[in-house]
C-alpha cells in the first residue's frame, strides 16, 4: 500500500515530476535502429513528450519535438533532406540539433532561420537500438549492459505497446513468485479450454507451466537485497515445507532503472525486458532477445538486427494468454491504466517489490539533492563490466544442455515465448539444435 | 512470520516501504510496538512510535536493505 501521493510520485514521468526527472537522467531506448533505417521518419512519445526521430539523407539520425516551429504543423510527415528534416507543410529544414537551417519561401536574405530552434535531444546506437537522451547537462555514457554487447551472439528486439503505467509492468520484476499461477495455473488452463494441452505440454518434466506449478511448493520465504547496479531477489525453499530440497532460487538479475534480464547465463536465450515509458499510461516494452553460443559453437553473422511487433491480442481483439510475456501483459494492464496503489493489499511475497519501491524513491530523492543517481557514469573506467553474460561459463556449461523450455525451442516449445512471432525463430532454433549437438558430444 | 516471535531490536518492512524497530515482543500476538527508523514518503513518521500488526508487516529487513520475508541469513 501506498499513499496516493507516493503512487504519484512514483508512477508518473512527465517532464518536472520526480520520477520524470529521475528517468530522465537515463538513455531511453526508443526504437530498434532498423526500423528507423527501414522508415527513415518515426513519431516517438516518450516520457509524456512527443518528438519525431528521423535519419538525414547523410545518415544522421535526429530526435526533434514533433512540431514544426512554424505552423505546428506535425513533422513526423516531413521529408528527410541531406542536413536535417523538412516539414512537409512549407518545406522548413531543422537540424539534428533542432536549428532551423532553412526556410524556403521566406525571403532569400532573411535570416529568421538563425533565431528558430526547437527542442532536440542527443540519440545514439547501440545493440540495435536507438538511445535518447532527455535529461539536463552534457549526457551520461551509455552504459553497455552485456546483452547488448555479449559476443558470438544473433538478436532479435520484440516490441509492445502495453497500455498501463510503466511500474505496472516494472513491478513484474520484483515479483519472483507469480509465475507459479500467471505461468503456471492460468497457462494450464488456457490450453485446457483450447483443446490443446496435450499437444503443448504433454511432457510434464519440460513444460514450463509444470515447472512453474511445482515452483510454488514449499516456499520458505523471498528475500531481495541491493547490488551495486539494481538489486537481487529470488525464493528461499525448504524441504520441510514439501520443496524437493532446501534451495534457494535467485530470479532474473534487475538493473536499474527499468531493465530485466531472464536467462542462465549459460543457456541460449537471454533476454532484456526494458519498460520505458511512454507516458503516465503507456509503456514501450521491449523484448530484447539474444541468443548466444559457446565459442566451440559459432553463431550466424548478423548485419543488423531485426525488430517486429509482440502482440498481446488476436485478430479479433481478445488478449492472448497462451504464452509468457503476454499473460505477464494481462496481469499488467488490467490492474487499470495507472493503479491506485493506496488500494492495494501486500503480502511476504512483494518484499522484493518493497525494495524496488525503496531504491526509486532514494534515488527520486538524490536526484532533488542535486546528486547523481545509481547508473550514471562519466567515466569509463567506472562503467560496468559485462555482469555474466559474454563469457561462457565452463562450470555450468551442463546446465545449457536443455536447461528448460527456453533452451528447446528446436524441440517444440518456442511457441511459449513471445518470440514464437520474430522473424530470426529459424535460425534460433538452429542455433539450440547446435549447442544441444555440441553437448551431447562432449558427453 | 509469527508477529508473536518479533524479538525486541528486529527491524522490518511495512507494506509502504516504511523501516521500523520492534520496540518489545508483542503481548497479545496481534500487534506489536515499533518505531520507524525510515519512511521514504512520509519523513514524518521517522521517530514516531505505533502498533503493528501482521497486516501492514512484510518481512524482516536489515539497514542495509537486505530482506528476508522469513529471517535475515
Amino acid at each position: 500500500m501506498l499513499s496516493v501521493e507516493a503512487n504519484e510520485r512514483l508512477s508518473r514521468v512527465g517532464p518536472g515530476t520526480p520520477m520524470g526527472d529521475l528517468m530522465r537522467r537515463y538513455w531511453q531506448p526508443i526504437r530498434p535502429y532498423s526500423q528507423l533505417l527501414a522508415e527513415d521518419v518515426l513519431p516517438v512519445r516518450i516520457l509524456g513528450e512527443d518528438l519525431v526521430l528521423f535519419r538525414t539523407r547523410k545518415g544522421a539520425m535526429g530526435l526533434i519535438h514533433n512540431r514544426c516551429a512554424h505552423r505546428q504543423t506535425g513533422l513526423q510527415y516531413g521529408i528527410p533532406d541531406d542536413e536535417g528534416l523538412r516539414c512537409a507543410y512549407h518545406g522548413w529544414l531543422m537540424s539534428p540539433t533542432g536549428q532551423c537551417l532553412d526556410t524556403p519561401l521566406e525571403a532569400a536574405d532573411s535570416t529568421f532561420k538563425d533565431r528558430i530552434k526547437i527542442t532536440a535531444y542527443p540519440v545514439q546506437e547501440m545493440g540495435g537500438l536507438v538511445w535518447a537522451y532527455m535529461g539536463p547537462g552534457d549526457p551520461p555514457l551509455l552504459p553497455p549492459w552485456d546483452l547488448f554487447v555479449m559476443p558470438n551472439a544473433i538478436r532479435q528486439i520484440g516490441i509492445t505497446e502495453i497500455p498501463c503505467n510503466w511500474l505496472q509492468c516494472h513491478e513484474n520484476t520484483g515479483d519472483p513468485t507469480h509465475s507459479v499461477w500467471l505461468h503456471g495455473e492460468l497457462f494450464k488452463y488456457v490450453l485446457e479450454r483450447q483443446g490443446k494441452l496435450e499437444e503443448r505440454a504433454s511432457d510434464k518434466q519440460r513444460h514450463t507451466l509444470y515447472n512453474r506449478i511445482s515452483a510454488g511448493v514449499g516456499i520458505e520465504s523471498l528475500y531481495a537485497f541491493p547490488t551495486q547496479y539494481g538489486m537481487e531477489k529470488g525464493i528461499k525453499y525448504s524441504k520441510a515445507l514439501g520443496a524437493e530440497k532446501d534451495d534457494t532460487q535467485r530470479h532474473a538479475t534487475v538493473i536499474f532503472p527499468f531493465f530485466t534480464q531472464t536467462g542462465q547465463m549459460s543457456s541460449v536465450r537471454h533476454e532484456f525486458q526494458i519498460r520505458v515509458p511512454i507516458d503516465d499510461t503507456h509503456t514501450y516494452h521491449i523484448a530484447y532477445g539474444c541468443y548466444s553460443a559457446p565459442p566451440e559453437v559459432q553463431a550466424p553473422k548478423q548485419e543488423l538486427i531485426p525488430w517486429y511487433i509482440v502482440p498481446s491480442h488476436d485478430e479479433e481483439g481478445n488478449p492472448i494468454l497462451d504464452y509468457v510475456l503476454a499473460q505477464d501483459a494481462v496481469a499488467w494492464w488490467s490492474q487499470g491504466e495507472l493503479t491506485d496503489r493506496s488500494k492495494e493489499k501486500l503480502g511476504r511475497t512483494d518484499t522484493p517489490i518493497i525494495l524496488l519501491r525503496r531504491q526509486f524513491e532514494q534515488q527520486i530523492r538524490i536526484v532533488e539533492d542535486g546528486g547523481e543517481p545509481m547508473n550514471v557514469f562519466r567515466d569509463s573506467s567506472t562503467m560496468p563490466e559485462i555482469l555474466h553474460g559474454g563469457r561462457w561459463d565452463p562450470v555450468d556449461q551442463v546446465a545449457g544442455k536443455i536447461a528448460n523450455f527456453r533452451s528447446a525451442y528446436h524441440k517444440g516449445y518456442g511457441v511459449d515465448d513471445g518470440d514464437r512471432y520474430g522473424p530470426l525463430m529459424p535460425e534460433i532454433m538452429d542455433l539450440m539444435r547446435e549447442v544441444e549437438a555440441f553437448h551431447e558430444a562432449k558427453a | 512470520m509469527e508477529i508473536g516471535e518479533l524479538k525486541e531490536g528486529a527491524t522490518l518492512w511495512l507494506e509502504d516501504g516504511s523501516m521500523v524497530e520492534v520496540l518489545e515482543p508483542s503481548r497479545d500476538g496481534k500487534a506489536v510496538p515499533v518505531r520507524y527508523i525510515e519512511s521514504p514518503f512520509d519523513s514524518s513518521l521517522v521517530g514516531t512510535e505505533a502498533e503493528c500488526t501482521d497486516y501492514e508487516i512484510i518481512s524482516y529487513a536489515d539497514r542495509d536493505d537486505r530482506a528476508d520475508s522469513t529471517a535475515l541469513t
